[in-house]
């Protein structure tokens, strides 16, 4: 097992396999050795207590977590994965190939999302990254321009005669 | 918790997501998005994800068996607007009525800018020529090529020689397992050849020559065993080189040229029994040359010019009956030039100077009936001259090129080389050599290069002499000749540099050297040639190039000049 300590000093105790999903507690435990001894401090991810607001983590619904419980439970969550299968095929993936329970996963407001994203960044969850990309993607998927600003809360900051010559270069793009 | 708050590279990586032939509409979103979206970074992202080549394979709507291969290539860089917007112009309008089709079944590419994605047609079957279907010659391809190129492992020929790719091989390569041609020659690529090349093991052709690669050669190469060509010439490549030839049975061509490769050239080079170019001129090879490369049945070309190699140049070289192209010089061979070389009667130019060769020149090689060029200078080559060119041996048929100076010769100019009528350059200076210059040099039209200097030459300069309007050099300095210089040796129109210095040449200076307007130098020191130079060369002096270098020359009012 492995002892992680937010900074907030929410202790938390996960088998290796999982806590190596992260390759930045991978690194620390090669580098420190046995990690039974100490644990394993993450003061950039507790720095932020995050509500969890909706009611989408069944276990964990009533109470207010750390994003770091959520990271731990995505990576228990694929534990079992084959050993992160490099994308071979390399191909720009889109938002369709999201498995059902990450998407459910990641069924969150979009504070909660960014948290997790800006996590996984940190603790250097590829796939975590990779599937929370996908799904900020998705949302902006679609939209015009004016509906991605409503939905990110965006204020438009360009002037008229700015805005109008962008869309202008960008005619090749914008027209289909 | 905003989107704001998400650190730039992963807002990169967002974005990288959506579909980016749309994604640069969110440009009018804000400043900060646009920033985004036309940084570097993002450029560099989305070529290194999604790939800003694109090959793929379209099925013909009717006829899904009928395949077009289809080439997009755009460079993301923004140094590049100006090659994309000619890209752009160049492209039929029509071309895009196909736009929305190609769209559903390739994965299109952005570029920044008011550009429209580019495709460049190819035709599959015509591996020889990419680009032959597309008004592609005003210009050509830049940037790196991105890794996801390996996509497209079908792909049989990437075949890009003379662009302006820069950047380094992407290791990716060697996925295109299928490859059969990989032609990169005359780009900017740069780093290393990546060993997984060594994965392509059904490479016929393999061009890396003309780039700026460095490092050694990699031994995997040695997995290339389908290899009929192995071109990597002109770079900056070093090492030893692997003894990598024992299985490239099909290996025809080897071109190691202009590298800086150091250490014994490999003998498993003797395996390839079906080699016909080797040419490995310019590097620093050392040892000796393999014996066994005697002994390639097939062999045109043997070039291993300017390397450090010594020993002695084999008889077995006269077994060698395709080879046209025999080149050891700037090397350290010692010993004789074997006299067995005269059997290789294909021969067309043989080149072995500044060696340390000894002994004289084998009379077999006159009569070689195509030899062209016979470069021999700057070795301890001796006996006479005249032995060698005589009316009884072949007397040289073809040769246009002979080179025997910086040498020890000795006897006279025989008279029978004026009959070697396709001789252009003809160089036996800094010999040992006596007698008179032929009085029939004349004949000998074809010249442009006479040099004879620093001899002993005797007797006076031919009258004949100026039949040679080709003639652009004559160097006749360092001789024992007398007489005077001939009156009509202003037809020698071409001239460039008239050498006669240190001769006991008297007279004047012809009224007709006026004529050789192209005179650039003039040496007449050292002789006893007298007099003003006439009015009518005060023209020719007053030019700048022409420097009349004799002391006792003196040209009228423009010797001041004609000093300077």
């Amino acid at each position: 097992m492995v002892r992680i300590t937010s900074s907030d000093s929410q202790e938390f105790s996960v088998s290796q396999d999982i806590a190596c999903q992260s390759q930045l507690i991978k690194n620390m435990i090669e580098d420190v050795g046995d990690a039974d001894e100490q644990p394993i401090p993450l003061p950039n991810v507790a720095g932020a207590i995050l509500q969890k607001g909706g009611s989408c983590f069944p276990s964990i619904s009533n109470a207010p977590k750390l994003t770091l419980f959520a990271v731990i439970e995505y990576a228990t969550m694929h534990k079992d994965d084959p050993p992160s299968a490099p994308e071979t095929d390399a191909k720009p993936s889109t938002s369709e190939d999201i498995e059902d329970r990450d998407k459910q996963f990641l069924n969150v407001d979009q504070g909660t999302l960014f948290e997790i994203i800006l996590a996984a960044n940190y603790l250097d969850m590829k796939s975590l990254l990779d599937v929370g990309c996908k799904t900020v993607a998705n949302m902006i998927k679609g939209k015009t321009v004016e509906e991605v600003r409503a939905l990110f809360n965006i204020v438009n900051d360009f002037t008229p005669e700015e805005e109008e010559q962008i869309r202008k270069e960008n005619e090749w793009c914008e027209d289909r | 918790m905003h989107l704001s708050d998400i650190p730039f590279e992963v807002q990169l990586l967002i974005f990288a997501r959506l579909d980016p032939f749309k994604v640069f509409q969110y440009r009018r979103v804000s400043r900060s998005l646009n920033t985004l979206l036309m940084s570097t970074d993002f450029a560099r992202l989305i070529q290194a994800h999604v790939g800003l080549v694109n090959f793929g394979i379209l099925s013909d709507v009717d006829d899904p068996s009928m395949f077009h291969n289809m080439v997009c290539f755009i460079t993301p860089s923004p140094g590049e607007n100006g090659f994309l917007q000619q890209l752009h112009n160049t492209v039929a309008q029509d071309f895009w009525s196909d736009y929305r089709y190609l769209h559903e079944h390739y994965e299109l590419l952005p570029t920044k800018g008011p550009m429209k994605p580019v495709w460049i047609p190819i035709d599959a079957r015509n591996e020889d020529d990419m680009f032959s279907n597309f008004p592609f010659n005003s210009f050509r391809i830049t940037g790196p090529i991105p890794d996801l190129i390996s996509n497209f492992k079908k792909l049989k020929s990437f075949d890009f020689a003379m662009q302006m790719l820069n950047g380094p091989i992407p290791v990716s390569f060697g996925d295109m397992v299928q490859l059969h041609t990989l032609d990169l020659m005359d780009n900017n690529l740069t780093g290393r050849i990546p060993p997984s090349l060594g994965n392509l093991v059904n490479l016929k052709v393999l061009n890396l020559c003309g780039n700026r690669l460095m490092g050694s050669v990699p031994e995997t190469l040695r997995n290339l065993v389908a290899l009929t060509e192995l071109s990597i010439g002109s770079n900056d490549l070093s090492g030893e080189f692997p003894d990598i030839f024992g299985n490239m049975r099909q290996l025809k061509s080897l071109s190691l040229f202009g590298n800086n490769f150091t250490g014994p050239f490999p003998n498993s080079i003797g395996r390839c029994q079906q080699m016909m170019y080797l040419e490995c001129h310019g590097n620093d090879f050392s040892g000796t040359l393999p014996e066994c490369i005697y002994n390639l049945p097939l062999l045109i070309k043997l070039d291993f010019e300017s390397n450090q190699f010594m020993g002695v140049l084999s008889p077995l070289v006269g077994g060698m009956r395709n080879l046209q192209s025999f080149r050891l010089g700037g090397n350290h061979f010692t010993g004789t030039i074997p006299s067995e070389l005269g059997a290789c009667t294909n021969l067309k130019d043989v080149s072995l100077g500044s060696n340390q060769l000894t002994g004289t020149i084998p009379v077999s090689l006159s009569r070689l009936p195509k030899l062209s060029e016979l470069l021999l200078s700057s070795n301890q080559l001796e006996g006479r001259l005249d032995h060698l060119i005589t009316t009884e041996s072949g007397n040289f048929p073809k040769l246009w090129g002979l080179n025997l100076s910086h040498n020890l010769l000795t006897g006279e100019i025989p008279s029978s080389i004026t009959s070697m009528a396709h001789l252009s350059n003809l160089e036996l200076n800094h010999n040992n050599l006596e007698g008179p210059i032929p009085v029939d040099i004349g004949n000998l039209t074809d010249l442009t290069e006479l040099m004879l200097g620093h001899n002993q030459l005797t007797g006076p300069i031919p009258e004949s002499i100026s039949n040679l309007v080709w003639l652009e050099v004559l160097d006749l300095s360092h001789n024992l000749l007398d007489g005077g210089i001939p009156e009509t040796i202003g037809s020698l129109i071409k001239l460039r540099e008239m050498r006669l210095n240190d001769n006991p040449l008297g007279g004047c200076v012809p009224t007709s050297l006026a004529y050789c307007e192209m005179l650039e130098s003039v040496n007449l020191s050292e002789t006893e040639i007298d007099g003003d130079l006439p009015n009518c060369f005060g023209p020719v002096v007053g030019r700048e190039t022409v420097r009349l270098l004799g002391r006792r020359v003196s040209v009228g009012g423009m010797s001041e000049d004609a000093n300077r």
